[in-house]
């Protein structure tokens, strides 16, 4: 497994385990302080600055080749995937609340970084999983 | 149209310079393991420089090492 892989199993790992932390918080905040003040339990979410840290866990091993071209071609069509799946998904986050609440209602500013934020964890994790199926999930790749 | 199909005698060259691993043959080509692992099996296909840069490798011509397999047409 190389180094792109570890950082791509790296960054569905901190997202799943922000999410799953996140939901556990919330819950034991709803059960004990009611629902308003639960919300606070979101703050969890800040442990997906964790994924900035994949560059400084996963370094750079000295002598040793780790970015070829079948490296670079396997990320540009990761980037392409991800660029193809933004298009829709930011579509269908503007008009779904316009088609919701219909075109002459308010909807709160909250909302905006609500969408930036899911959008950009959806585009960290579609990137992810395009880069592990091109790469083979696992492949150790019949080493001998 | 044809499609063509390459294929290559790395692993062959490989055990017949003195059983030369993966890794080796991938330093000196300048490349990763993995691309070399990708490439025997047949998954991935080399820029000519590689190409050129793993059949210098083996100090064989690009034709000894790569060759087209065969040619298929596919408008039949």
């Amino acid at each position: 497994m190389n180094k792109w892989q570890k950082i791509a199993w790296y960054n569905i790992f901190v997202i799943i385990f922000t999410f799953i932390l996140t939901g556990v918080c919330v819950g034991i905040l709803t059960i004990k302080y009611g629902m308003p003040k639960a919300l606070s339990g979101l703050g969890m979410l800040g442990t997906l600055g964790l994924l900035g840290l994949s560059d400084l866990i996963f370094k750079k091993k000295k002598h040793h080749v780790e970015f070829d071209e079948r490296d670079k071609l396997i990320f540009y069509k990761s980037i392409q995937i991800t660029f193809a799946i933004f298009w829709p998904l930011f579509t269908t986050a503007c008009m779904v609340p316009w088609f919701i609440i219909g075109p002459n209602n308010p909807i709160s500013s909250n909302m905006l970084p609500v969408m930036l934020g899911a959008i950009g964890i959806t585009l960290v994790v579609v990137q992810s999983i395009a880069t592990l199926v091109q790469y083979g999930w696992r492949s150790r790749d019949g080493e001998n | 149209m044809a499609k063509i199909e390459f294929a290559n005698s790395i692993r062959r060259l490989r055990f017949d310079n003195d059983e030369m691993s993966q890794q080796e043959l991938a330093e000196k080509a300048g490349c990763t393991r993995q691309t070399i692992i990708a490439i025997e099996q047949g998954k991935y296909n080399p820029s000519l420089g590689l190409a050129f840069k793993i059949a210098c490798a083996f100090d064989k011509k690009i034709e000894d090492v790569f060759r087209i397999n065969e040619i298929l047409n596919t408008n039949d």
